[in-house]
């Protein structure tokens, strides 16, 4: 069974709203990652933009 | 930022600019990426890999001021300039000379042109009107009209094709001069396009944000939740107003075999777990206040594919696991909710305890099977979870 429709992960893709067309097309061929660099850089990048949003730059994100 | 993102267009970096239309994309993409990279900061912006410096060619790309259209301006060659201006100069004349011969035609036949030709009845065709009008037949009932402009006109018209086609040729020379100096920024392109790609971490954020996300902890040789939560099923409960209990628990060993009621939770189990395994992999954070656990190189699901048509159910499932089984070798974790499920008990206990016997032997293997069968035996490597039912001190009459 497809995995994504056993955890009804649509959910999350439908709350998932990037602008650029590279990350719609990230969006639409999300692909198991197993490397651990890539994982964690990717992990990283967010908690910058979530840094970002706390010390009130948000208005560059919003 | 979300303007310059959702502006920012998509370019193959593999095929080098060729056209005009190409100019205009690589342009939008480059004027983006220099706001994009303004936006972030300096150590922003390096953080998400915004190293290249595009000002010589975004100066030269927007000469005529900063715009995402493009124009070919007349600062990149200035013969340009005066090739236009014939063309707007020789334009003006024409249309004073179009113009003096229409006003004339009104005033000798009454007739007003505004799109270069009239259909007139035939009933109102007159003999002068052959002084001024090309005559063709429209249809049965009507004549078309085009005015008889004079040699001078005509001879004007031409020259001004002659000065279009010098206007195209000194452009096509300057998207020519501009695609090569492009071609000198590929490379920039290529990583700049890594840079953008980064910056789906904006919508990772977005997501964490909305539904308290955390990031989930991949070096673990366990899969260890605490407040684990199944997004889709605690929205859908919270439009009832019914409070979602989260997942507490530590899997410590390969093969976990959850028991429980039916109705008592345990295919919720199952999907957090996948949920959570699936957007921790996907680089997403994850829907836990706690998440740690290992990679996989794949997540399987048994259940049968329902697009196996003229299949029971039971065979669709077997033939599921068979697929499964051929690439057993991968490191990979594996669900099944009710395993067997609709074949007789006696079957099915038979055949999840070989399944269970022969993935217990595995180190590759991290199994979940829910199911309410009874008698599945006790192999190594192998933890009974049993789901805890009602809360009966919280249950209200």
């Amino acid at each position: 069974m497809n995995v994504e429709k056993f955890c009804e992960f649509d959910f999350i893709k439908n709350n998932f709203l990037p602008l650029a067309p590279y990350g719609k097309s990230y969006k639409e061929n999300f692909k198991l990652i197993n490397s651990k660099t890539k994982l964690l850089e990717k992990y990283d990048l967010t908690d910058v933009v979530l840094d970002l949003k706390k010390i009130n730059l948000l208005s560059m994100i919003k | 930022m979300k303007y310059h993102l959702k502006n920012i267009p998509y370019i193959n970096s593999s095929k080098e600019p060729s056209d005009i239309t190409d100019v205009f994309i690589y342009k939008k993409f480059i004027n983006n990426y220099v706001f994009i990279k303004e936006t972030l900061g300096k150590k922003n912006s390096r953080k998400f890999g915004f190293k290249q410096d595009y000002k010589e060619i975004f100066d030269f790309l927007n000469c005529d001021g900063v715009s995402d259209t493009f124009y070919i301006s007349e600062k990149y060659n200035p013969q340009l300039a005066e090739v236009r201006k014939k063309i707007s100069d020789i334009s003006k004349k024409i249309d004073e000379k179009k113009n003096e011969f229409l006003n004339l035609i009104k005033e000798k036949t009454g007739l007003e042109i505004k799109n270069e030709f009239l259909v007139v009845d035939n009933e109102n065709l007159k003999n002068e009107f052959q002084n001024y009008f090309f005559i063709d037949v429209y249809d049965s009932k009507r004549v078309l009209l085009k005015p008889k402009y004079s040699n001078e006109i005509i001879d004007l018209i031409r020259k001004r094709e002659e000065y279009v086609s010098e206007e195209k040729k000194i452009e096509s020379e300057v998207v020519a001069k501009i695609i090569e100096k492009l071609k000198n920024y590929l490379s920039f392109i290529s990583d700049s396009i890594t840079s953008i790609e980064n910056l789906i971490a904006v919508a990772s954020a977005e997501l964490a944000s909305k539904f308290n996300l955390t990031r989930p902890d991949i070096n673990s040789k366990n899969i260890y939740i605490k407040k684990g939560v199944f997004i889709p099923l605690k929205e859908e409960l919270a439009k009832n107003k019914i409070e979602y209990t989260p997942l507490d628990f530590e899997f410590t060993k390969n093969i976990n075999i959850i028991k429980g009621s039916n109705m008592g939770g345990k295919t919720v189990v199952l999907k957090t777990v996948v949920l959570l395994q699936l957007m921790a992999q996907y680089g997403l954070f994850v829907s836990a206040e706690k998440f740690s656990t290992r990679l996989f190189d794949d997540i399987y699901v048994l259940f049968g594919d329902e697009e196996l048509k003229g299949l029971s159910s039971f065979a669709s499932e077997i033939y599921d696991f068979v697929e499964f089984y051929k690439n057993i070798s991968k490191n990979v974790l594996v669900i099944s909710d009710e395993f067997a499920r609709t074949t007789n008990s006696f079957e099915a206990s038979s055949l999840i305890n070989a399944i269970i016997s022969d993935f217990s032997e595995r180190k590759n293997i991290y199994f979940f099977l829910a199911t309410h069968l009874e008698n599945i035996s006790k192999f190594k490597n192998t933890d009974f979870l049993c789901m805890m039912g009602f809360d009966k001190k919280n249950m209200k009459s």
